[in-house]
């Protein structure tokens, strides 16, 4: 669960709604996002099974890396982006 | 003369910097397809990313020659030592300029695709739109299974995908 709310906490954002990290209605962020039930219903059942999506995660770490970038941040700093090197 | 920039390696990634002083961290980060044939295991690929820090933000962003030569010879050097493999990238979605990214990646991308395929997707999700792509060696022996993954990833991760993923127009 924390972690799909972590897809929508990010999703949301985006679409300039405001929704705590951690006290997030389930019900009210769907009809934000216009998704019914028993498509989210699959959705999380996926997610159980995969964990993570791996596209939104992705973008997360973009904005990580940029954030980084930005403040001067060696990437070594980003503990949970698994970065290689494989030049 | 050099037609692309010097790179250096730096942790996390590899560095270059432009004649204007701007500097990109160039990356490549795991990332897991889902295996259509296999769902206990993964597809395990790279993603490609790369990032500027401006020496001057005020002034408008523009890529020059050797940027953009810079990139794709990581990307060849990338297939010359992993021809076996596949990579993926995504453009960032949070500024409004995913779409411009992608139509100057898929440009750029036109000038090596004689030996390289490029499968595109672009996605409607949660109200942004997700563009995305997988580069794979044309003579790779294992191409159809990276681009099955892929697509079969998106179709499960990003809902609604089935007709979004078509290659997009640029």
């Amino acid at each position: 669960m924390r972690v799909h709310l972590m897809h929508l906490f990010v999703v949301t954002a985006w679409n300039s709604y405001c929704c705590a990290y951690v006290d997030i209605d389930l019900n009210q962020i769907l009809l934000y996002l216009k998704v019914d039930n028993t498509k989210s219903h699959m959705t999380l059942k996926k997610q159980k099974k995969t964990l993570v999506n791996p596209f939104i995660k992705l973008i997360e770490d973009k904005i990580k890396i940029a954030d980084a970038v930005k403040d001067g941040k060696p990437l070594s700093t980003l503990k949970d982006i698994k970065f290689v090197k494989p030049l | 003369m050099s037609n692309h920039y010097n790179l250096i390696s730096v942790p996390g990634g590899y560095e270059f910097t432009t004649i204007s002083g701007d500097v990109y961290l160039v990356y490549f980060t795991e990332f897991s397809l889902l295996n259509p044939d296999d769902e206990q295991n993964y597809i395990e690929t790279y993603s490609f990313g790369f990032n500027c820090k401006r020496a001057n933000p005020d002034k408008r962003h523009r890529f020059d020659a050797k940027t953009k030569a810079t990139i794709l010879n990581i990307l060849e050097q990338y297939f010359e030592e992993h021809g076996e493999d596949a990579f993926l990238y995504i453009c960032l979605n949070t500024d409004g300029l995913a779409r411009n990214r992608w139509i100057t990646f898929g440009k750029w991308f036109r000038e090596i695709e004689n030996d390289y395929e490029r499968h595109q997707s672009r996605i409607e999700y949660g109200s942004q739109h997700w563009y995305s792509a997988l580069l794979v060696r044309q003579d790779n022996a294992r191409k159809q299974r990276y681009i099955d993954a892929y697509h079969f990833t998106l179709k499960q991760m990003l809902e609604g995908s089935d007709d979004d993923a078509e290659e997009p127009k640029e």
